[in-house]
């Protein structure tokens, strides 16, 4: 199980950077394309389209991040207060849960880039793929965490999470 | 029955603590079984386009000016500034605190960030000088709601996405004088307690001292400047101003104060990336709910029939204003403003309502979710803090709770008393 855990912990540092680079990407291309507009009055023609796919890279990339981290805004009011017994199947619910909705992105999403992925990008010659694959792509990582989740509360080793509940952007 | 399963789903979900992404995105799910033109194929494609969207980049720009301002010593310098201003009068501390936070609440969007970082200073303070903690707490939580409300406000944008044909611009120029006119309410609060209980203000400074430190102070104001000007002169757009804000964030806090290191910089990153992809996953997912309640005509029913039963505008919009505080009970302000607007514009549409107008009522009601037991995100980081209970907090909450709710009363039936501002920058009718 801590091969396992390791292993896990190996590919969310990757997803991480990958993150982190499409995020100073979005940063650097809206940055830059401001400074182009007012200063020399030229536009690239892709710096409109290529920061939107990559903040959906970076946003279902971490939204996947997130499942791992316990991030995402829950209304754990009553979850807190459950029988320890209660709670356990609760939270046994709610990875199950996880796990299906990731499974239908996975699934589902696979046979979107297959049938729909062929088109071009509007103002560079990529295909759409290249995006839509985000959504399966996340859609793995979040069924894996919620599998390495469940498996670790079975065992009973609670992995410590920085919870940090100030993820609501309000 | 599609729509009794979605929301049936949804809420059963919700109570037990699923994460409420993935509560809206499975109760979509299975609701979608019983709809014959909508498949797991629409979902994902609904996800996807969802937040396939350049406005919707300004999030994380703001996100991350809000961190960068919040931990790069801007929130401090606010606060030394407000001390020259209110210092000096009964209450000074609490005033102080409400000053901050207002002027905070103009360079980032974000009332966590303003808990955390002036709560963090003034709350200790506050106790150090006799205010029991209980009200400190208070008064920085309440405070701290002006943060979504004046501008810079990443809920204001998120109002704006979800709408579609509503101005950020306009939104921004709407917030201003409810934000203030809270904060002045809360500022009167501070000063009946001082006179009250606190008489004793801060000790005065030198005339070099007071300089120095508006000068400090101002310099994180211009962020407001920056944003504030740029996009209602309309040079730039609200995700570009987003982008030079953050630039100049980066700048301040990195090359002028120097409290955040290069290194520091990819972390702070990272979690601003990790917010951003709560709140655009939540978009995603919400896309797909909308997408059937739309399908099954379910706002355009609701309309109808809230309409059928009460026919008084007033009545209407005090329906309108409950049922939303009652929601941020529970709900989150993200996500509360993603799920509940595309409920409420037909209702609007038939009160004639201004998008602007009911963008604002929206955002006001709201925030009192962040602050209000059982759930409340700015709650929880202050309870933390000062390390306290909710139930201790709620007395001393109350007063300022009044004043809050008498300011909603008013932005609600006196629109006149905001909308001049984006109408006479030509953002509204």
């Amino acid at each position: 199980m801590r091969a396992f855990n390791r292993a896990v912990d190996l590919l969310s540092a990757a997803v991480r950077i990958m993150i982190l680079l499409q995020a100073a990407a979005i940063f650097a291309i809206v940055i830059v394309t401001v400074v182009t507009r007012y200063g020399f009055n030229y536009v690239l023609s892709w710096s409109e389209e290529v920061p939107r796919y990559l903040l959906i890279w970076v946003s279902f990339l971490g939204a996947a991040a997130c499942v791992d981290l316990r991030d995402h805004i829950a209304f754990d009011y009553l979850f807190k207060r459950f029988p320890a017994r209660v709670r356990r199947a609760v939270q046994f619910l709610i990875n199950a849960a996880i796990f299906g909705f990731g499974w239908i992105m996975l699934v589902y999403g696979i046979r979107f880039v297959r049938d729909f992925g062929g088109d071009f990008m509007e103002s560079i010659p990529f295909t759409n793929v290249w995006y839509y694959t985000a959504l399966p792509v996340s859609g793995a990582l979040m069924v894996l965490y919620s599998v390495r989740d469940q498996l670790n509360v079975w065992i009973g080793a609670e992995r410590r999470l920085e919870h940090d509940p100030g993820h609501s952007a309000a | 029955m599609t729509i009794v399963i979605l929301f049936g789903v949804f809420a059963g979900l919700l109570l037990i603590g699923m994460p409420i992404a993935f509560a809206i995105g499975i109760a979509s799910a299975v609701a979608a079984i019983n709809i014959f033109v909508i498949d797991n194929g629409t979902i994902v494609q609904r996800m996807l386009f969802g937040i396939n969207s350049f406005p919707l980049l300004a999030v994380i720009f703001f996100v991350f000016t809000g961190v960068l301002m919040a931990r790069g010593g801007v929130a401090m310098r606010l606060v030394r500034l407000s001390e020259v201003v209110v210092g000096r009068l009964p209450g000074g501390l609490a005033q102080i605190n409400v000053l901050s936070s207002m002027l905070f609440g103009g360079v980032s969007g974000s009332a966590v960030a303003d808990v955390s970082s002036i709560g963090a200073t003034l709350i200790p303070a506050m106790e150090k000088a006799g205010y029991t903690k209980r009200y400190a707490t208070a008064v920085t939580l309440t405070s701290a709601t002006m943060g979504p409300i004046i501008p810079p406000s990443i809920p204001m944008i998120l109002y704006a996405y979800v709408v579609g044909s509503v101005s950020v611009a306009g939104l921004f120029l709407a917030g201003l004088i409810p934000g203030i006119l809270i904060g002045v309410g809360l500022l009167i609060a501070c000063y009946v307690h001082g006179r009250l209980y606190h008489d004793q203000p801060v000790p005065p400074m030198s005339g070099r001292e007071k300089i120095v430190r508006v000068a400090d102070g101002l310099a994180g104001m211009l962020t407001l400047v920056i944003i504030l000007g740029g996009i209602t002169s309309g040079v730039f757009t609200a995700t570009e101003a987003g982008a030079i804000g953050a630039v100049y964030a980066l700048f301040l806090t990195v090359v002028v104060y120097r409290e955040i290191r290069i290194t520091e910089l990819p972390g702070i990153l990272w979690e601003c990336c990790l917010t951003n992809a709560v709140v655009l996953f939540l978009i995603a997912t919400t896309s797909v709910f909308t997408f059937i309640m739309t399908y099954e005509n379910v706002p355009q029913w609701l309309a109808d029939h809230l309409f059928a039963v009460i026919d008084n505008r007033y009545l209407l919009l005090l329906v309108i204003n409950l049922l939303l505080l009652f929601i941020g009970l529970f709900i989150d302000l993200t996500p509360a403003v993603i799920m509940m607007v595309p409920i409420l514009l037909p209702i609007a549409d038939r009160l004639n309502l201004d998008p602007i107008h009911l963008g604002i009522i929206v955002v006001v009601n709201l925030t009192f979710g962040l602050i209000t037991p059982p759930v409340g995100t700015s709650l929880f980081v202050g309870c933390r803090i000062a390390n306290i209970s909710m139930t201790e907090l709620l007395p001393p909450m109350l007063p300022l709770l009044a004043i809050m709710f008498g300011v909603l009363l008013f932005v609600t039936y006196v629109p006149e008393s905001f909308m001049w501002l984006p109408r006479y920058f030509g953002f509204a009718r």
